[in-house]
């Protein structure tokens, strides 16, 4: 038995190295290579080289133009801990995400599961759900300018119908914030194709004996549904916070780039932006983009630690 | 062994196959990869008459010399300077222009600056005066200095607070092309009467402002829905601090040098009068007198009673509303510090510089010189764009003075001796008090606070840079 295990393994191993003498595997490889050199070299020149720049460019003072570039060592991380309106921004930014994205999820799993619902006109339902998320952001943002109009608006009126006198929305600098999360719910369409999709995976007879052993609605929904969608809200929740640390287009259309009022939109990356294209602090900017990516990374990696124990992937 | 059939026969092996198929797809790659689409013929850089080719030779064929531009304008204005372009290149021969629309992100030229940065810039660009220093120190700028000198230009043929920003440390590095006068002021004369004021008597004073003011505001529940001016909102917050600030008598920088002064007294008192006129109201956000889809100024809804206004602005309003009765005069001025009437306005606008690295810039020179120190090229700017000019000997100025839109601006251009700060960080400066006034007026921050907070910042961030560019 030992005998032929070693025999085997070694004709394995014999294997291996043979598969990787061959010619035939040489050429694989070789074009391999060749057939997907266009991304390789894109992603070297175009993502590679500016994230290794950006790297060194945060240790040091270089201006985007001007040709300014000094070694400053760890001084632009200092001067960031020191910076009221870095500060300020880190907060916005978390304020968004810690409610917008929860929101987020609930939103498109409150829709996936009305649309998973077998009515006349389905699909009809699903294109309308989803379309919101396929508008440019630049024109979602601009018409929800109209929508968070403090007199004329929509939503003002609508809340005035119900006896609500509404804020003034952006105009706001405590309903700024509320007003860019609401926005950002509008266009929960990509997640609620994603829950829909997880809710089609779902076995039907699971809910049928539940619901023969009594389970009611709300029973069969959170001890059936979610742990067979919990690996789709795990998905949505890590790139949801991602997507959070690099939230700008809406900031900056709807504020003209500006973070106001009074710095309550001021988000990181629009921070970031103008020290990048206002103020030319390419190595300033670098830094909070670092400092960003760190803090990106370890709230993922907590996320994926606490939440990814979780979630139930079929049984394994 | 069967013969096989000629037909079926492969006329080039696998691996030859697999290299032209790979070989076609590198190829097909290749250009997104260096960022390039693949069009027939040149793409067409003009949509909308926003931009251009440069003219051909009379007899045909290329120029001698060819110059770019970018332009950021739509519209008529960027419309406009393409015309002023033509007009150059019919006596200008030899250059050809071509423009490029290239529209600012916000407040940013990001496509001049990566162009810049990638030393392949435009040979003519723009930029708002009050960056020359910042720009000038940082080696964006060409010296235009020999060229002003050799063709006899005198900085005494501009307007007094445009050359202010047209030099840095006694150099010439841009010429301005639009002294835009920053405020006329222009009130309704229906609101004066309704709130039973004289429709021909504007305030002097801002203590005057404050009692038409109060007489105007009409509220409905708590939105105010008439109101008699918006001073922390004259084209955004720190505009506002600088027209109000210069007509309390206030000074922004230390005379000939990059210091900043925020936290001059009158400054700050201008600031105060602009948070208390917010308070008032119950804060800026209750302001609420025009529709979201208004492209107007508020002006023009018969809810703001009086306004200092742009001239492009006031252009559309009267267009708009023929019917509308408005009075122009100078600005308010609030004593001790202010003395006189207008004393609030600045010169702004754009100017003309040559960037480095351009390719051909003794022609740009050529074409920056017509455009803004010539009674050619200015009259051309007058005709086709419109806006003022800075060149004191233009004729356009006479034709602006008797215009019945632009008059109130000729006045206030004549009489203007600011400008915004030309130092050395004025765009960190401005977004410093952009951010610090609007929590100053949302009562987030007190205003002397307020203005020591953006002193300590900017001087911070002076020092730094010009440890910096002493270093360089």
């Amino acid at each position: 038995m030992a005998t032929r295990t070693m025999t085997s393994a070694t004709s394995a191993t014999t294997g291996r190295r043979r598969r990787t003498k061959s010619p035939m595997r040489n050429q694989n490889v070789k074009w391999g290579l060749i057939f997907t050199s266009p991304a390789i070299v894109g992603l070297l020149m175009f993502t590679a080289y500016p994230v290794l720049m950006s790297l060194y460019y945060s240790f040091t003072s270089r201006t985007m133009v001007g040709d300014i570039s000094h070694w400053v060592g760890w001084q632009n991380f200092r001067d960031l801990l020191h910076d009221g309106l870095f500060k300020q921004s880190l907060w916005n930014t978390g304020y968004i995400i810690v409610l917008s994205v929860p929101i987020g999820i609930v939103v498109a799993v409150f829709l996936a599961v009305l649309l998973n619902l077998k009515v006349r006109g389905q699909s009809v339902y699903r294109v309308i759900f989803f379309l919101p998320s396929i508008m440019p952001i630049v024109a979602t943002a601009v018409i929800w300018s109209y929508v968070f109009n403090p007199q004329y608006g929509v939503l003002n009126n609508l809340l005035g119908y119900v006896g609500i006198d509404g804020p003034a929305w952006l105009s706001s600098p405590d309903w700024a914030k509320p007003a860019l999360i609401i926005l950002a719910t509008w266009g929960v369409g990509n997640l609620m194709v994603i829950m829909l999709a997880g809710l089609q995976d779902v076995p039907v007879e699971l809910h049928d004996q539940a619901k023969v052993d009594g389970a009611s609605t709300w029973s069969r929904f959170r001890h059936v549904t979610i742990p067979f969608i919990s690996p789709h809200l795990l998905f949505a929740l890590v790139t949801g916070l991602i997507a959070g640390f690099q939230y700008f287009t809406p900031v900056y259309v709807l504020t003209g780039g500006t973070g106001s009022p009074a710095g309550s939109t001021m988000v990181s990356s629009l921070y970031l932006y103008q020290n990048a294209f206002t103020f030319f602090k390419v190595g300033y900017a670098s830094a909070m983009a670092w400092i960003l990516f760190v803090i990106t990374a370890i709230v993922a990696i907590a996320t994926f630690k606490w939440v990814g124990k979780r979630v139930y992937y079929g049984g394994r | 062994m069967r013969q096989r059939d000629p037909r079926l026969r492969m006329p080039i092996s696998r691996r030859q196959l697999l290299a032209a198929a790979g070989g076609l797809a590198a190829a097909a790659a290749a250009p997104a990869v260096s960022g390039c689409t693949i069009t027939k013929g040149q793409p067409p850089i003009d949509t909308m008459g926003l931009g251009k080719d440069a003219a051909s030779a009379p007899g045909g064929g290329k120029r001698k010399h060819n110059i770019t531009m970018y332009s950021l304008w739509g519209s008529t204005v960027g419309q406009g300077l393409v015309n002023v372009a033509r007009d150059f290149e019919k006596t200008h021969t030899d250059i050809g222009v071509r423009i490029v629309f290239a529209p600012t992100n916000g407040s940013t030229q990001q496509k001049l600056l990566t162009a810049v940065a990638g030393h392949e810039p435009p040979d003519v660009a723009q930029l708002v005066p009050l960056q020359t220093p910042q720009w000038a120190a940082m080696g964006i700028m060409t010296d235009l200095t020999p060229w002003f000198e050799r063709d006899g230009l005198s900085l005494d043929d501009f307007f007094a607070p445009a050359v202010e920003a047209m030099t840095y440390n006694d150099r010439v590095y841009n010429l301005n092309w639009d002294a835009d006068p920053n405020f006329p002021f222009f009130w309704n004369k229906k609101i004066f009467e309704d709130a039973g004021l004289d429709p021909d008597t504007p305030p002097k004073t801002i203590d005057e402002v404050d009692e038409y003011s109060a007489k105007i505001l009409q509220r409905k529940g708590q939105r105010v829905t008439r109101i008699g001016m918006v001073p922390w909102d004259i084209y955004g917050s720190s505009n506002s601090l600088f027209t109000w600030g210069f007509a309390f008598g206030g000074k922004f920088r230390k005379p000939g040098s990059d210091a900043v002064t925020p936290d001059d007294e009158y400054v700050v008192k201008a600031l105060e009068w602009m948070c208390d006129s917010a308070k008032k109201v119950g804060g800026p956000d209750a302001v609420s007198i025009s529709p979201p889809s208004l492209t107007l100024h508020p002006f023009s809804t018969g809810n703001l009673a009086m306004a200092p206004l742009v001239a492009p602005n006031l252009r559309d309003i009267i267009d708009a509303k023929p019917d509308m009765e408005i009075g122009s005069g100078l600005l308010p001025y609030q004593p001790p510090g202010g003395t006189h009437v207008g004393q609030g306005a600045w010169i702004g606008g754009w100017s003309a510089f040559i960037p480095r690295y351009a390719k051909e810039p003794e022609a740009a020179w050529e074409f920056i010189k017509w455009w803004s120190a010539s009674d050619e090229g200015t009259m051309s700017s007058w005709k086709h764009v419109g806006f003022p000019v800075s060149y004191k000997k233009s004729s356009s100025l006479q034709l602006m003075k008797k215009d019945p839109v632009m008059g109130p601006y000729y006045d206030t251009l004549v009489n203007s001796s600011n400008t915004r700060p030309p130092v050395l960080v004025a765009d960190y400066y401005t977004a410093q008090l952009d951010d610090q006034i609007s929590k100053a007026v949302y009562g987030q921050v007190k205003p002397l606070q307020a203005m020591r907070n953006v002193k300590e910042n900017t001087m911070t961030e002076l020092r730094r840079l010009q440890k910096e560019l002493m270093g360089r």
